[in-house]
């Protein structure tokens, strides 16, 4: 499952059991399922973010006009 | 008185002086040493050629002197070609010079011309043979001195505008009589690498001797032969060399040779500079968008989610506990109170009929047949209705 996919899972089950479409005990699994892939975005979100910073902070600077 | 000796006036034996000097030196080349240099407001230049043990009176005139490739001066050794003749009011014979070399040039000059004109009417010079650089060579070979000024300029202007490429450097002879060989065979080693993408070919600068071997026939041919584009940098700017005309791009120096060829890369830089500031800024946005998405069902929000689930469910229990609680209460006092009231009429001595819908307060609720049960104060009987009997009068 690619990180659209899991976001899109998860927004369905906190739907589901926030209007209550499924009954009890299935919302419990759906829960159980959400948990699981939530720490997985969460660890991507994580990540990306480390990217994004790492390359904001890799600006080099430039040869030609070295900061003063 | 006749002598057969002949007899002239001035004008006559002048005019026949400059027939017979004009008609025996049409055309001559002299070598001497320049003295006495004078240029004249009208442009033209008037000056003495002399060696050792003789001296001639010279002109240059305007329009010769300007398609001279040097400025004449005094000490300069030259080889003047022009006829002889004689200025008449002065009485002396002079040289009118069509054309001036240095010394020594001359004969290296024509032949260099020669060439120039063999190898352009054969093609090699044509403008559509130059082919463009590659804008972003990743191997770039440099066919100079490994010891040159040259290189090292390259170097320093390579590495400054540049990134990601690599620099073969092949150390070459380019001064002396053995350089033309050396360049031939650098060029050829460079020339059977498949992943040269660009040569420079380059020296500093020298007199136009110590560059002759870049006007060498087979060096020209070599380097119009190279299969990727060929930069020639020879470091001067006045004699072009026959190797620059045939090559695709000729630079000035060596660093502007390095320059043109990072052009494309340095200028890509700035842009992938700003390319890369607004990709940070957007990836940025998107994060946060994602996040704000995220944040709507992210664990703890779906812990909430199920939590308020339970907490209904709960509330549901304990309401629907509360509620049977307080209705089983409230049925126990109407029994309560019932069961006084019914107590209290059976201690009166009415009894009290049961049947098996309920309690009976209407002749009309029972039928024929039914059986009931009658309450008294001291015990219950079982009975049945045996008939219906019709009430006339309301007592």
């Amino acid at each position: 499952m690619n990180f659209e996919q899991k976001m899109k899972r998860l927004e369905d089950i906190a739907a589901q059991i926030r209007e209550s479409r499924v009954d009890f005990p299935e919302q419990l699994a759906l829960f159980k399922e959400g948990s699981h892939l939530a720490s997985e975005v969460e660890k991507e979100l994580a990540e990306a973010e480390q990217i994004i910073q790492e390359i904001k902070a890799s600006e080099p600077e430039d040869p030609e006009n070295p900061p003063l | 008185m006749k002598t057969g000796i002949p007899d002239y006036n001035v004008s006559e034996l002048t005019f026949l002086v400059k027939h017979t000097l004009e008609d025996h030196f049409p055309v001559v080349r002299v070598r001497g040493e320049i003295s006495g240099f004078k240029a004249a407001v009208s442009g033209h230049c008037y000056f003495s050629l002399k060696d050792e043990d003789a001296v001639i009176a010279a002109v240059l005139f305007r329009q010769q002197r300007s398609r001279l490739d040097f400025t004449p001066r005094d000490g300069m050794k030259v080889s003047a070609l022009g006829r002889v003749t004689v200025y008449a009011q002065r009485g002396n014979y002079q040289l009118i010079c069509e054309t001036m070399e240095e010394d020594g040039r001359g004969d290296i000059l024509y032949r260099m011309e020669r060439l120039k004109q063999k190898l352009k009417q054969e093609g090699l010079f044509n403008p559509e043979r130059k082919r463009p650089l590659p804008p972003y060579p990743a191997v770039i070979a440099v066919v100079t001195s490994a010891r040159g000024a040259a290189l090292q300029d390259v170097i320093k202007v390579l590495s400054r505008r540049m990134r990601g490429f690599r620099l073969l450097v092949k150390d070459t002879l380019v001064q002396g009589s053995a350089s033309a060989a050396s360049i031939m065979a650098s060029l050829d080693c460079v020339y059977a690498r498949r992943d040269v993408e660009a040569i420079i070919l380059t020296r500093g600068g020298g007199s136009m001797e110590d560059l002759l071997s870049f006007s060498n026939e087979d060096v020209v041919r070599k380097v119009a032969a190279s299969p990727v584009p060929l930069i020639c940098a020879i470091g001067h700017e006045v004699d072009v060399s026959l190797a620059e005309l045939a090559c695709d791009l000729r630079a000035a120096t060596p660093s502007a040779a390095a320059e043109i060829l990072s052009a494309p890369s340095f200028q890509i830089k700035e842009q992938l500079r700003t390319v890369k500031a607004s990709l940070a800024q957007s990836m940025t946005h998107n994060l946060e968008k994602q996040s704000w998405r995220f944040k709507a069902c992210n664990q703890e929000s779906l812990r909430n989610l199920i939590q308020e689930q339970v907490n209904t469910k709960a509330q549901f229990l304990d309401t629907w506990r509360q509620e049977t609680l307080l209705m089983l209460e409230h049925r126990l006092i109407q029994w309560k109170q019932a069961c006084a009231l019914a107590k209290e009429i059976l201690n009166r001595g009415f009894p009290f009929i049961q049947a098996p819908g309920g309690p009976v307060k209407t002749a009309a609720e029972l039928k024929t047949g039914e059986r009931i049960a009658i309450y008294f104060q001291d015990g219950v009987k079982q009975a049945e209705i045996l008939a219906d009997e019709q009430q006339k009068d309301s007592p």
